[in-house]
């Protein structure tokens, strides 16, 4: 006979044992294993409640120990003693017996518990009957045992959607390489007709009359533009298919200095613009130094389109190890906040800023190399005609 | 039932004893039971097996007995009359899967099946693992007997016969349509406990209560005992002192420590879990050798078959022997039913058994009867 003392560690054995991992199927076979070595029974199987459409609910056999249906018991008493289905008010009434016993044949004894918001646990003894002060010990375990296989069902079921969105993102993937593919196709294909219209060109204007001239001229900016937004376009989709990052060169901070200024002073001039370097410019960086010079090059440019005569553009470096924060502020026309996120993205730019000479490709390669590079950009802009603020971090 | 039984360590009186036996009218398959001290190779033994038409199952154990004789060397060959499925499970210490699907792809009708006979190489790690996917898959349909084969050397080496040789690390399993009756008992009494076993690693004890494995047990066997560590080895002291896990309305589980680990973890026969609670116990001659004769009474009992045809099939843990030393007489006498009534078996390294109601387990330090209808 066993001391109180010594069932309380058979519960808490038992007990040590459910919840253990989420894998519901392992689980289940360590603490049904472990009910029946502790309590020495000779079969187990849980009952799953399952609404079906036309409100009946089905008492679904969930897992079994022995896993062989001939060679358990539970299961051919289950199969005796309980309905397959119930509606619920049938479902509501045998809940209300649980837990309940049922003695078959030679001394075996069926036990029938319930798991709170799962279903129903079947445990068949040999030999001789559970004392009731162990029916009741069980309430609490199978309390733990329904939480335990709820969590693992959750689990599986969150298991089971992000699956199903690791395989959407994939296509999607895959749907984006074709819309870059297809992008980059009909760019390079438009390059054969607009060689042809390109012909155009070997054409006299002298030799035509006035109106004749002037509509071969349209034609001629007509062909320029589309050619270029074409060899752009072409360009850029190639580069966001590939997303190759460029080599990595030691890069004197002064020569970059020296360099962005000398690229920009003939537009800084033109609109009487201050250029002002701000922050730590000595010493040196390990960077993508192509990549670094264009994407400093583009924003100033940007920063120079969409500043007012006379203003000033002030560029920064924050020294930080051997990485560092670039900032371009200036106190231009600056950007809605509903345009902030589309800057990058190409062909988004909104209409009132289009320009004759831009196609909207620019931040776009910028950004693209600063993904390549793991680079971070942002901007910041307090609206219309409030200036911005863009910011990268190596 | 054709019985030959000799203790010669000739792999020849083997062969010939296994063709006698085969030879005999009625005979369906053998069960052959050898002792370590034999020292078969199993290049020599290997051509015999593997000749032999009829269904071949069994093992090399510490030692063996036959009717009241414990035998250290020799062998014993049993003619059954029901044919034996003999299946081989590989790989009883490998780390990884389980064992539930190699058992739920054997294709035996359970309908036909009313014991299993249950081999296992002893010094393997998974034994429980084994024993618990027998459960999860056949169930308590059947009655189950077996033991752990191999050498008190703890040297692992091929020790269990089928028809395709001596295998190691291996369980061989005979499914048969033999009529059996099992009794399980040990006799081993609480010393001290519980014990929570907050460290554990399979077979290997490594706390109790949070403190050192060795030092709690030390201290408990040395109350009991006095300084015996001083003077004694490990293996010499533990035998007298196993562990045992509870169960409900059951005895408990024996657990036989058998040696230390590099950092004085204890090693033993057998899984003890983590967060199990076990006890320290004694035994003295009189409650094991009451356990044997309950254990006989228990599988008497629960025999089904012939009176007549009945004989009896014993697992005993060899440990029990080296516990009784010289009172292991009264123990095999307990074990006995009559004179006329045939009697072999085992000293094993651990035993199986289940009689169709507890939960299938993997004892120690137990005496397992089988009376079977020959």
């Amino acid at each position: 006979m066993l001391l109180r003392a010594e069932e309380q560690q058979i519960y808490y054995e038992i007990s040590m044992s459910i919840g253990t991992g989420l894998e519901y199927r392992k689980m289940l076979k360590d603490c049904l294993g472990k009910y029946l070595r502790k309590l020495n029974l000779s079969a187990g199987c849980l009952l799953r409640t399952i609404e079906r459409v036309d409100g009946a609910i089905e008492l679904e056999p969930f897992y079994q120990l022995p896993k062989k249906a001939a060679a358990n018991r539970a299961i051919h008493i289950v199969n005796t003693f309980l309905q397959r289905s119930y509606d619920p008010q049938g479902l509501g009434d045998l809940k209300k017996e649980l837990p309940f016993s049922h003695s078959t044949m030679d001394e075996e004894y069926a036990y029938f518990f319930s798991l709170p918001d799962f279903g129903i646990l079947v445990l068949v003894k040999s030999g001789g009957p559970l004392d009731e002060h162990t029916i009741n010990a069980l309430a609490a375990l199978n309390a733990k045992l329904a939480n335990a296989l709820n969590a693992c069902l959750q689990k599986e079921a969150l298991v089971e959607s992000e699956h199903r969105l690791a395989e959407a993102n994939e296509r999607l993937a895959e749907f984006d390489a074709d819309k870059l593919s297809f992008i980059q196709y009909i760019s390079h294909e438009l390059n054969t007709p607009l060689n042809w219209i390109g012909s155009l060109n070997m054409m006299e204007s002298k030799s035509l009359s006035p109106e004749n001239a002037r509509y071969l001229d349209f034609v001629r900016k007509g062909f320029s533009r589309i050619s270029t937004l074409a060899q752009l376009a072409s360009s850029y989709f190639e580069e966001a298919r590939q997303k190759r990052r460029g080599e990595m060169q030691q890069l004197d901070l002064r020569e970059l200095e020296s360099a962005l200024q000398a690229t920009l002073m003939p537009k800084l001039v033109s609109k009487e613009l201050t250029l002002i370097f701000e922050g730590d410019w000595e010493g040196y960086l390990v960077a993508d130094k192509e990549g670094l010079v264009f994407v400093l090059q583009v924003i100033l440019e940007n920063a120079v389109n969409f500043s007012a005569w006379e203003q000033s553009i002030r560029i920064s470096f924050e020294r930080a190890d051997d990485k560092g924060t670039f900032s371009v502020t200036d106190r231009g026309v600056g950007i809605e906040a509903e345009d902030l996120r589309k800057v990058f993205k190409p062909c988004q730019m909104p209409e009132h800023k289009r320009s004759e000479g831009g196609y909207g490709f620019s931040l776009p390669r910028v950004n693209l190399i600063c993904e390549a590079n793991e680079w971070s950009l942002s901007v910041k802009s307090e609206g219309q005609g409030r200036g911005s603020c863009f910011s990268l971090s190596l | 039932m054709p019985i030959k039984s000799s203790s010669s360590i000739a792999v020849s009186d083997l062969a010939s004893g296994l063709a006698e036996v085969a030879s005999q009218p009625g005979v369906a398959s053998l069960l052959v039971l050898a002792c370590d001290g034999n020292g078969y190779a199993a290049e020599s033994v290997d051509p015999i097996l593997k000749a032999q038409k009829l269904p071949v199952a069994g093992g090399v154990f510490p030692q063996i007995i036959s009717g009241t004789t414990r035998m250290e060397k020799g062998f014993v060959i049993v003619g059954l009359s029901e044919p034996l499925q003999v299946e081989t499970i590989p790989g009883l210490s490998v780390v990884e899967d389980g064992f539930e699907d190699r058992l739920e792809s054997l294709d035996v009708d359970l309908s036909k099946t009313r014991t299993v006979m249950v081999f296992v190489d002893g010094l393997s790690t998974r034994i429980n693992d084994l024993v618990e996917d027998l459960f999860a898959v056949f169930g308590l349909e059947a009655n189950y007997i077996g033991g752990g084969a191999g050498s008190l050397s703890l040297e692992q080496r091929p020790c269990l016969f089928t028809n395709r040789g001596m295998v190691m690390d291996c369980a061989v399993l005979a499914f048969t349509n033999m009529q059996t009756g099992i009794g399980v008992s040990h006799g081993w009494q609480d010393l001290e406990g519980p014990f929570e076993v907050t460290e554990s690693r399979r077979n290997t004890v490594v706390s109790l209560d949070w403190q050192p494995a060795y030092e709690v047990y030390r201290e408990t066997v040395e109350a009991h005992a006095g300084n015996v560590f001083a003077s004694k080895d490990f293996f010499e002291i533990a035998s007298s002192y196993p562990f045992g896990i509870s169960r409900l309305a059951a005895e408990k589980i024996v657990r036989d420590p058998v040696s230390l680990g590099p950092n004085n973890e204890i090693v033993c026969i057998g899984e003890v879990p983590q967060q199990a609670f076990v006890h320290i116990l004694k035994g003295d001659p009189a409650s094991l050798i009451a356990a044997a004769k309950e254990a006989l009474r228990r599988g008497r009992d629960s025999f089904e078959g012939r009176v007549d045809r009945r004989a009896v099939f014993l697992v005993d843990c060899i440990s029990r022997y080296l516990f009784l030393g010289a009172e292991f007489v009264r123990e095999l006498e307990a074990l006995s039913i009559d004179t006329k009534t045939p009697t072999f078996g085992v000293l094993s390294l651990g035993e199986i058994a289940n009689n169709r109601k507890d939960y299938l387990e993997f004892y120690n330090k137990t005496a397992v009867v089988a009376v079977i209808e020959a």
